[in-house]
């Protein structure tokens, strides 16, 4: 068993004797249910003003909630009104040259639906053909960390049987943590149970790629013309460079674009501190981490920092907003969608 | 994790990352290990892998590797003591002591896990740390922030005034001038000291030998110069043969700080001799006229049958705290009695079991 295989194993032994705790008992079994995040997101966009305030890139909470890592300062992602699976309508293509599954992941369905939005097109421009299942749930990884594998195993059995259903090449992924989710630990979740299940996980984890892995090495990548003048530079996720050793792709895009001043930050490959719910447990220690990556990103005189990891995203706005930075943060899709001429 | 565990761990982080001396020493650290690993590291590129096919080995074959390394010791005519709890090894160390004696001891990891100098000095005995960043954070009372720099948050007038005190004069605030007094008090200790208490980095089965490393020299004067030498070590120590030993020492100097290797590397191969005047016996030589080892295995077994060996190949280098984002920011509270991620791993695991 390799370190963190270990780490995660006391944890599921620390989880089997004493529970996980009543706040992510509660959070994972509403994770489990399709319905719950799309509910959720209704209520805190309808009833969300009375507790949240606007911010420039996100909202602050109006009042502290310390021990759920909500204090007042931080920026936290704006839940959009419909989730992503609601509002998407992939674009049909006569003459696909592949045909893809698409898992967008949490922070994607219901928070950064542009980024779904890009993707599709993205696709959509490279003759692609999309498959949307009609809902999903949360790939896992928070219940898998945390060491609470009865709830991983519900919601990885769920998608398991959604896009094992469809006839694709490909499964993408916009963030590398689902994406590792699939490819990695439901084998590992299922190693025990019957043949014909570990034969589909196995078949689907297979077909997981990255979109960067995809576009570069799937397709023939339709070159941009759109101009996008800004200077960027990029910051690699840790799960994406890493555990899935995906580091020169979402370069090689970026520098395919017209317009671009190209900047390499020093240290690019250092985490963010964002850890998903590390964050919330750890958050003075995640923002601490962060600290470091702003100064090597204001290094550069980037105006637009791009990475290829939503939770990247989310905690560089917070970290940006609560320093008075104004990089923007994009996604390598989002800055590829642009130069295909979306808005 | 339990209620408990969880606030005190989310208190040692919150202590952890509001401390910015240690922060800063931290980082002046790294600023000088880093680019030196850097550079060091990529002379090496079969050296991980032939180190982890040693320590995949020795695992694999515990129980072998310590009736070897006893059978190798004894032969050598050291004395060997199989500690299977922290309360055995710290019984038998007592024993060893005389009431009211005087204890000089180099870097252990064996003996913080053990608390012996703790345990030691409750009863009466005194101990002196020998490694100039320990002594000073034993004198000011202070915990270590970096496993190898240890004082390096502490400011140099605060060591002037620490030292000045232990020697009875005003001190000149200048490295030099510090340096010579630690000299002068720690060899005055070291040729007073009962009993010299080191680590191991290895422990080679096949040749009875013990290994250690350093660059200041003061664990060479811990081994040689009181009559008595006891090293503690815990099992996970043990490799097959003095080559072996050799790598670990190796890897600990490259990857730990970026050294193609240590200064000193010591290899203990049983107790010192001489041939008498006429010239047909052998007596007891210049070194101690006893050496203990203390091996220990305080759940290290339950560890590996739960699966865990991997968390023995570790050979506390370092490396990784000198890359690790959490550990740059909460500094030495990261981690319960061995530094960093992966250890607490298997000590928590031997504590828990224990407590059980």
């Amino acid at each position: 068993m390799a370190t963190p295989a270990m780490i995660w194993k006391l944890r599921q032994n620390a989880v089997a004797k004493e529970g996980v705790g009543w706040k992510k008992d509660l959070i994972f079994s509403m994770l489990t249910k399709p319905q719950t995040l799309p509910v959720v997101s209704k209520l805190a966009t309808t009833f969300g003003k009375l507790a949240l305030k606007e911010a420039d890139q996100g909202m602050t909470s109006r009042l502290t909630f310390n021990s759920f890592g909500l204090p007042q300062e931080r920026v936290i992602p704006r839940f959009s009104g419909k989730s992503f699976m609601e509002i998407a309508k992939p674009k049909t293509i006569a003459k696909p040259t592949k045909k893809v599954g698409f898992y967008p992941g949490c922070v994607v369905n219901y928070t950064e639906t542009d980024l779904g939005e890009a993707l599709l097109h993205v696709l959509g421009e490279n003759n692609v053909e999309v498959k949307l299942p009609k809902e999903d749930v949360c790939c896992g990884i928070p219940s898998i960390v945390s060491g609470d594998i009865a709830h991983a195993k519900t919601m990885a059995h769920k998608n398991i049987e959604t896009y094992s259903s469809f006839d694709i090449d490909a499964l993408v992924f916009v963030c590398p943590s689902c994406a590792v989710a699939f490819k990695e630990e439901y084998p590992k979740l299922f190693a025990e149970d019957s043949p014909e299940l570990q034969e589909k996980v196995k078949n689907l984890a297979l077909k997981v790629k990255d979109i960067n892995e995809f576009l570069s090495q799937d397709i023939e990548l339709k070159l941009p013309a759109q101009r996008v003048p800004e200077t960027v530079t990029y910051h690699d996720p840790c799960h994406l460079a890493r555990s899935m050793g995906v580091k020169k792709e979402p370069r090689e895009i970026i520098w395919k674009i017209p317009g671009v001043n190209y900047v390499e930050m020093q240290d690019a490959d250092t985490c963010c501190g964002f850890g998903g719910s590390f964050s919330l447990s750890f958050y003075e220690l995640s923002q601490r981490i962060n600290q470091g990556k702003l100064e090597t990103v204001a290094g550069t005189k980037a105006t637009t920092l791009a990475t290829s990891c939503p939770g990247c995203m989310v905690h560089f706005r917070d970290g940006f907003a609560q320093h008075g930075m104004k990089q923007k943060v994009s996604h390598v899709v989002q800055i590829l969608s642009r130069a295909y001429g979306r808005r | 994790m339990g209620n408990q565990t969880h606030k005190i761990v989310k208190n040692k982080v919150t202590e952890g990352l509001h401390d910015m001396e240690s922060r800063k020493g931290r980082f002046r650290a790294f600023d000088a290990i880093r680019p030196a690993m850097l550079k060091m590291v990529p002379h090496y590129p079969e050296l991980s892998n032939r180190l982890r096919s040693i320590k995949e080995y020795s695992m694999d074959h515990l129980n072998d590797m310590i009736a070897k390394a006893q059978r190798s010791l004894e032969e050598k005519g050291c004395k060997v003591y199989l500690a299977e709890t922290s309360e055995d090894a710290q019984n038998y160390i007592a024993r060893l002591i005389p009431k009211v004696g005087l204890v000089v001891k180099s870097k252990s990891n064996a003996g913080k896990e053990i608390n012996i100098s703790h345990y030691l000095e409750d009863r009466g005995v005194k101990v002196v740390e020998t490694d100039l960043g320990d002594r000073i954070n034993q004198l000011a009372k202070c915990e270590a922030s970096h496993s190898l720099a240890p004082a390096i948050h502490i400011p140099i007038e605060k060591v002037t005034k620490l030292f000045s005190e232990e020697e009875g004069t005003q001190l000149e605030c200048t490295p030099e001038a510090l340096v010579i007094s630690a000299r002068k008090g720690l060899r005055d200790f070291l040729v007073k000291a009962d009993v010299g208490i080191s680590g191991a980095n290895a422990i080679a089965a096949d040749t009875g030998s013990v290994f250690v490393t350093e660059n200041e020299g003061n664990i060479r004067a811990v081994s040689m110069m009181p009559k008595i030498h006891i090293v503690i070590a815990g099992v996970e120590k043990i490799v097959s043969t003095l080559e072996d030993a050799m790598q670990v020492v190796r890897a600990a100097a490259v990857y730990g700080v970026g050294q193609d290797i240590g200064t000193y590397v010591s290899v203990i191969s049983g107790v010192s001799e001489s041939l008498d005047p006429d010239l047909e016996e052998d007596i007891h030589g210049q070194g101690p006229k006893e050496v203990h080892i203390v091996l220990l295995t305080n759940g290290r077994k339950a560890a590996l049958e739960a699966g865990f060996k991997e968390s023995l190949y570790c050979i506390n280098c370092g490396s990784c705290l000198n890359f690790c984002p959490v550990y740059q920011e909460v500094g030495g509270k990261y981690g319960y009695k061995y530094l960093g991620g992966a250890r607490p791993g298997f000590c928590r695991l031997s504590w828990r079991l224990r407590k059980v």
